[in-house]
């Protein structure tokens, strides 16, 4: 059968075409996210400042939950954390104990921000704030002094040769170091370089012990580096740290893995980049096994006559199985192996895009190995004869007797099953509807709902094909047929070929429906969060920093005799375990500190339930989202971990509506500060007393003492969205790959179907009709399909997308944009039209006396 | 020899000496009252190696009694058998490697994969059977329809008349129990029509192969040895030794009737 197979592929080239571009397309974005998902899991970078430590101790960084699935049964999932896990000084007792230990060294930081001498903030490399550590730290790393002398008293530094270099700062020099407070002044002592002389990923300051306390008033332990005894080998050690400190909360790091505690950021993104590739890998394939059952059926449709021929002369159903298998088989193994190139372009261009969300750290390196691409290819090549064995179906049911026959008439009507399954699906959409509406779900829920409702419909469209083009030909043939014989040609055509005008119109349904759903389901949820954001915040002034504003400005500027009430805003995430259709799922919610005598003044979160001002260090206000999420209500007891991992329980006092452009979970703004790494605020929300005069200036004074902070009469809205806007952007990017594939369909379906009629083109020339006629007749036909399909798609996707905005915001209206609007269309409009006229005009280039004459 | 017709099925008395034998087919399309009867209890038997032409006009039956006859759809109601076997017994696989083997097949047009060599259209059945090609065999067939330096063309580039020589040589190539023929000269202008039929006619002479052809051309018809005339489903005519002017009036009294 192979090389039977193989002879009928290279025959019919054209016949695989869209299968091919499908695949080859599917093998490229899946080896890309097999290049990401790998690249996620192994992130890290070589430790730098913990590279001459035989063993790192640090926290855990993500947190283990035990939750019940539907069955009863318990399972553990882990959730990573945001925040770096503190260290107890008293670890460290324990390690030294440990045989094998040479000695036990503390790495203590903090995330500093540098000022030159004349008050030039500098910025770390790759844009990430420069962190200061201990100087005794300094033996556990690659770091050697360079220049200068090492820092003796408290008031003396060494800085990194990168950063001094880009600052011009030299030995003898001052700068300014701030954490969470005013900036103090340091003199450089010296300079120190990495061994190889490469510039360090993150820039670093050395002091001493007590200045870094100075600095940062409870510095906390990073990590506790070990120095093994001579001939005890890193492993060894590690597994002997472990076993006596006995302890999950805790993580020993050996090798590569140390740069994994160094840099948490690399960590942190890596399972992220590991939920996204697999988010994007796995819609992919779904579209991919949708548009390669469209393509594989078609193509089998138009080779009819050819199986019906094998069936005749005594080919078994199995035979023309294995037959369109072992075609399926070699496309999928060429386009898979052709694809993996362009997924290694496509995977480069991926990242850079990430990096410029910030999804990933600037200099995010890609792990590339064999292994995506074996499995892009062997995924490809399983994708192809999934399609294509479930499309088997009708090539077995092609009856030898359709040899014998004309060309195969079109079965009229629509059969009993499809009818019945057409209305089930539509039952279905509707039960996706109302449940979507009855429960108050988070975006991400409410995202898959839309998509899957959207989905179901686009089924039931494409189930109920031929209905959907009779209504639709109806309904535009009279208005095509007024436009002279060939208007009445197209009209006739369409009318006698409801099943073709279904295919054709079909894909055009799947991508305008999709496309339309996804965009502005973003746009939406972009405009409800911009929504709250502008009305939730009654603040008259907004101070701000690029890397955060420090804890006292809050005070100072709550203090000041113009200002009515302010309160800084803390950033971080929260861990819950929340409940879907029955069985637990570990959530990761946006949290927010504040402090609760602004909420109402500066903030309105707008309460639902309870009273926000009444929140403090033992309490937790949610959002309606977070409150249907998670089952509770006023006077529950949430249980939450903190970004850092700390369990945390605490009564909700109140149920707020604004928690999608806010935060998910309020808490009380020193405990959640407490829990993060920075420990600095996000920005401070100032409420002025409306009698004052010269707010601003005086505003202004009192920041002056923070270098960097930057005074606004209100939040950059832009700002806020940062994280849902690079959320959005993932979700353009599925779109653009869905709108891919529908292309290939669209093209695929149209040049095939229009391929097919070269005799009926032929005929018509014979008997009189001008080349120039055809064309228009075609050009007729062609705008009835768009029409159609662009009309049904946009049509089918208002209800998702009144679905998510009746969600929302209470407003059936989506968020649409006209121009995005008129772009899908276009795009699709032109795809369409590409796909019928360009096959057209081929066909009439042949002489209509060897059309008629050849073969189908 | 045609030895009975009409519907008197119960005349057979050795089952098995007909190498095509047809009792009492009935094949009726559709339910209720817009049923058609497209064959009605019709019984036939064809001795081995004999040409019998299967004439009638258009809606005759023809192509349905082809369909039934050579297991390619099943009859509502009769027996068809194939040697000793009867089809209805088969499932569809049996039924299937039974065509491949023990059945040949010429089509009016398309009967040729485009994708393959005229070698690789022959010898195809037997590639689908998964048996050796009998060399002596072949090359026996080859000379006999005449296409012995065209067997690495493709089908494209043959004219009408050497695709259908193909297909003849494709049908002979498994020593069938017998050619089934279409109107296999239905697209072809006179000549060519001429020396197709005289393949035919050499594979029942020459070869002993047993051939049953539709066709409504009493020109072709003159070349076998017996021709059945079908009007609405039904065996209404034979003819021995038939001449096309005889077939010729025999058909327009059918029309006329019809």
């Amino acid at each position: 059968m192979l090389s039977l197979a193989l002879l009928t592929l290279k025959a019919r080239k054209g016949g695989f075409a869209g299968t091919f571009v499908a695949l080859l397309l599917g093998a490229a974005v899946l080896s890309a996210c097999g290049m990401l998902l790998e690249s996620g899991i192994r992130a890290g970078s070589s430790p730098e400042r913990y590279a001459a430590a035989d063993a790192v101790v640090a926290g855990r960084q993500e947190v283990e939950l035990t939750l019940k699935d539907l069955d009863g049964s318990s399972l553990k999932e882990s959730q990573p954390l945001p925040e770096r896990v503190p260290l107890a000084a008293s670890v460290a007792d324990r390690i030294t104990g440990v045989d094998g230990v040479r000695s036990v060294i503390a790495d203590i930081g903090a995330a500093v921000r540098l000022v030159t001498g004349d008050g030039q903030p500098v910025a770390g490399r790759h844009g990430s704030a420069p962190e200061a550590h201990n100087w005794s730290g300094l033996s556990l790393g690659d770091f050697r002094l360079t220049a200068g002398h090492a820092p003796r008293t408290a008031g003396e530094i060494a800085l990194d040769t990168e950063i001094a270099g880009r600052a011009g700062i030299r030995p003898g020099d001052e700068v300014r170091l701030m954490t969470t407070s005013v900036p103090r002044t340091f003199e450089v002592a010296g300079l120190v370089t990495l061994k190889d002389g490469r510039a360090p990923r993150r820039s670093v300051a050395f002091m001493s012990e007590p200045a870094l306390r100075q600095l940062a008033p409870a510095p906390s332990a990073y990590a506790f580096g070990v120095l093994a005894a001579p001939g005890t080998s890193p492993e060894r050690l590690a597994d002997d740290i472990k076993a006596a400190l006995d302890d999950d909360t805790l993580a020993v790091h050996t090798g590569e893995g140390r740069g994994r505690v160094e840099f948490l950021d690399i960590t942190a993104s890596g399972s992220n980049l590991v939920v996204l590739a697999a988010a994007v890998g796995g819609n992919v394939l779904l579209i991919a096994v949708f548009v390669l059952f469209a393509t594989t059926s078609l193509s089998i449709r138009h080779r009819r006559r050819e199986i019906a021929l094998l069936r005749a002369i005594g080919t078994t159903p199995g035979q023309i199985r294995r037959l369109v298998a072992a075609e399926a088989a070699v496309t999928g193994l060429v386009a898979g192996a052709l694809g993996c190139p362009v997924g290694l372009v496509l995977v480069y261009w991926l990242r850079d895009r990430f990096a410029g969300h910030g999804i990933v750290p600037p200099d995010f390196g890609l792990a590339i190995s064999p292994l995506p691409f074996l499995a892009a290819v062997l995924v490809t090549v399983l994708t192809a004869l999934v399609a294509v064995l479930s499309a088997s179906g009708r090539a077995t049911r092609i009856r030898p007797t359709e040899a014998l026959g004309e060309a195969a008439l079109e079965a009229p009507g629509l059969g009993r099953g499809r009818k019945v399954a057409g209305s089930v699906l539509l039952v279905l959409a509707a039960g996706i509807f109302a449940a979507g509406l009855a429960q108050n779900a988070d975006f991400f829920t409410l995202v898959g709902l839309a998509n899957s409702l959207v989905l179901l419909l686009v089924i039931a469209v494409a189930v109920l094909g031929p209905l959907v083009s009779r209504a639709a030909v109806r309904l535009l043939g009279p208005l095509v047929n007024r436009t002279g014989v060939t208007g009445f040609l197209a009209a006739a055509n369409t009318r006698a070929n409801v099943g073709r005008l279904a295919g054709a119109i079909t894909p055009l349904v799947l991508a305008v429906a999709f496309a339309s759903t996804v965009v502005f389901t973003q746009t939406t949820g972009l405009r409800e969060s911009a929504d709250q954001l502008r009305s939730g915040l009654v603040a008259d002034h907004v101070l701000t920093a690029p890397s955060g504003v420090s804890p006292e400005l809050a005070h100072k500027v709550r203090d000041m005799k113009q200002v009515r009430s302010a309160t800084g805003i803390v950033k971080s995430k929260v861990v819950a375990v929340g409940r879907l259709l029955g069985a637990e799922a570990s959530v990761s919610l946006s949290a927010q500190g504040v402090d609760p005598r602004a909420l109402g003044t500066a903030l309105d979160l707008r309460s639902r339930a309870g009273d926000l001002t009444t929140l403090s260090d033992t309490s937790v206000a949610i959002s309606t989202t977070t409150a249907s999420w998670l089952g509770l209500g006023v006077g529950d007891t949430a249980r939450l971990y903190l970004g850092d991992g700390t369990p945390f329980r605490g009564q909700v006092v109140a149920v707020y509506e604004r928690g999608f452009g806010f935060a998910e979970v309020t808490l009380e703004h020193d405990l959640l500060l407490a829990h993060t790494t920075r420990k600095v605020d996000a920005s401070v929300l100032v409420r002025s007393d409306p009698t004052a005069s010269g707010v601003p200036e005086a505003l202004s004074d009192v920041a002056a003492d923070y270098p960097g902070t930057v005074l606004r009469d209100g939040l950059a809205v832009d700002d806020q969205l940062t994280e849902q806007q690079a959320n959005a952007w993932v979700n353009y990017l599925v779109v653009g790959l869905i709108i891919a594939y529908t292309a290939i369909t669209v093209v695929n379906t149209l040049a095939m179907s229009t391929g097919a009629r070269r005799r009926e083109f032929a005929l018509l020339r014979l008997s009189g009709t001008a080349r120039r006629q055809v064309v228009g007749m075609m050009r007729r036909e062609t705008v009835i399909v768009i029409v159609a399909g662009v009309g049904i798609g946009t049509l089918l996707s208002a209800f998702p997308l009144i679905l998510v905005s009746l969600a929302l915001s209470d407003s059936p209206w989506p968020a649409v944009s006209g121009l995005g609007c008129l772009a899908i269309a276009g795009a699709t409009a032109v795809l369409a039209a590409a796909g019928t006229m360009v096959p057209t005009r081929v066909l009439l280039r042949i002489r209509p006396v060897e059309a008629i004459g050849g073969k189908e | 020899m045609v030895r009975s017709w009409g519907q008197q099925g119960d005349v057979f008395a050795a089952k098995g000496r007909y190498a095509v034998q047809l009792t009492d087919l009935t094949k009726q399309f559709g339910e209720g009252p817009t049923a058609v009867l497209a064959l009605d209890r019709v019984s036939l038997g064809i001795e081995p190696g004999t040409f019998t032409a299967v004439m009638g006009p258009s809606g005759s039956g023809k192509s349905t009694f082809l369909h039934c006859a050579a297991g390619l759809d099943r009859p509502t109601s009769g027996e068809v058998r194939l040697g000793g076997q009867d089809l209805a017994a088969l499932r569809e696989r049996r039924l299937t490697e039974l065509r491949r083997t023990r059945i040949g097949f010429v089509f009016q047009a398309f009967n040729l994969l485009p994708s393959l060599t005229v070698e690789q259209n022959i010898t195809l059945p037997l590639r689908l059977a998964g048996k050796e090609v009998d060399a002596a065999w072949f090359h026996h067939i080859m000379t006999t329809v005449g296409l012995g330096d065209c067997l690495a063309r493709f089908p494209a580039q043959l004219s009408g008349g050497q695709q259908q020589r193909v297909a003849i040589a494709r049908a002979l190539v498994t020593r069938p129990q017998v050619i089934f023929a279409d109107e296999p000269t239905g697209a072809l202008d006179p000549q060519t029509a001429r020396d197709i039929l005289g393949l035919l006619r050499q594979a029942v002479t020459d070869l002993h192969q047993t051939v049953i052809m539709v066709t409504h051309d009493p020109v072709a018809a003159a070349h076998t040895d017996h021709a059945v005339f079908l009007s609405t489903g039904r065996i209404v005519d034979e003819m021995g030794a038939p001449s096309a002017d005889r077939v010729a009036e025999v058909l327009s009294g059918l029309r006329r009737t019809a």
